[in-house]
């Protein structure tokens, strides 16, 4: 079920064509790390800020309210040229042994983002809680950028 | 010049950067880290300087928040970057990505230090009604196609 999936992924018009051309692969892939550096930047600000360290002006609550559409917007960005990067070269990814670690540590940073966070981070400023929660986000995206990068070298 | 990047590429660093099965993908690991660090806390103070989000906040107080996460960015992406750089140095320094992206960064970086040296002494007095000025406005545009620049054309250097 879950290789013919990838199958599929693979003949699709995208994946063609980005199996067969070299600078649209690498333009895929630099999009990716652009989306991915703002998503990067979105979290840091806020679990830094949650965390207390950077700014004491600035509430991590208020941040993730006014921060969700570029947040989004830039995961969007991530998610469809990340796809588009499998499709490139589905087999690779359908054995590698760290894409599912990768997942899991993505659906786990996006579950802590989207619906704790958003109930959880008071607006008065760090609690223990808070806290917490900013760090298991910092290590969580960490291990997703750690692992994607590691993909592509076992 | 050449005769540098021959003794950078035959230094015990960069020879053992090279000869070890780790040590290179650690490195490159630690670069991705530091860029996303740097490009993507520089973006969120772009995008509040061209009016784009946190409205609600002070371009001051978004700049305090996100300039130690710069600092912190560059210094592991320049670090990591130059240790790379010198492993493969005498096979690399040709390549016309390698040199388009040590190009637009340092434009980058004279963007802002420009912009420091110049417009952003006044950042406090922004915010609410005060929208930031033109040229802000300009520095700001400028950087996010200057780093965006400079993420495309490193991805690049590893195909051409």
């Amino acid at each position: 079920m879950v290789e013919s999936l990838f199958t599929w992924l693979g003949g699709t018009a995208p994946g063609q064509f980005l199996a067969g051309s070299t600078a649209a692969f690498a333009t895929t892939e630099a999009l990716h790390i652009v989306g991915l550096a703002v998503v990067g930047g979105v979290i840091l600000v806020i679990d830094l800020v949650a965390l207390g360290i950077t700014s004491r002006e600035l509430r991590a609550g208020t941040l993730i309210d006014q921060l969700s559409g570029l947040f989004y917007g830039a995961l969007a960005l991530t998610a469809i040229t990340g796809v588009m990067l499998v499709a490139a070269g589905p087999y690779k990814y359908y054995t590698n042994p760290l894409f599912p670690v990768k997942l899991v540590l993505l659906v786990a940073a996006l579950i802590l983002q989207i619906t704790f966070r958003r109930r959880l981070v008071p607006l008065q400023g760090p609690d223990r809680l808070s806290r917490l929660l900013a760090s298991t986000s910092l290590l969580l995206w960490t291990g997703v950028v750690v692992t994607g990068r590691w993909l592509g070298l076992i | 010049m050449l005769a540098i990047i021959e003794r950078l590429y035959e230094s015990p660093l960069a020879t053992a950067i090279r000869e070890s099965e780790n040590l290179f993908p650690i490195l490159q690991t630690f670069h991705i880290l530091g860029t996303i660090g740097l490009a993507g806390a520089i973006a969120l103070v772009d995008l509040r300087l061209l009016n784009v989000i946190l409205r609600r906040e002070a371009p001051v107080a978004v700049a305090h928040a996100v300039l130690p996460i710069t600092w912190v960015g560059f210094a592991i992406m320049a670090v990591s970057g130059g240790l790379l750089f010198a492993a493969q140095s005498a096979r690399i320094y040709g390549n016309v990505f390698l040199q388009l992206k040590l190009l637009l960064l340092l434009i980058a970086l004279a963007n802002v230090l420009l912009f420091h040296a110049t417009t952003y002494r006044s950042i406090s007095a922004w915010g609410g009604d005060v929208p930031p000025p033109l040229p802000a406005r300009v520095f700001a545009a400028l950087s996010l196609v200057l780093w965006a620049g400079v993420i495309v054309a490193g991805r690049f250097i590893a195909y051409y």
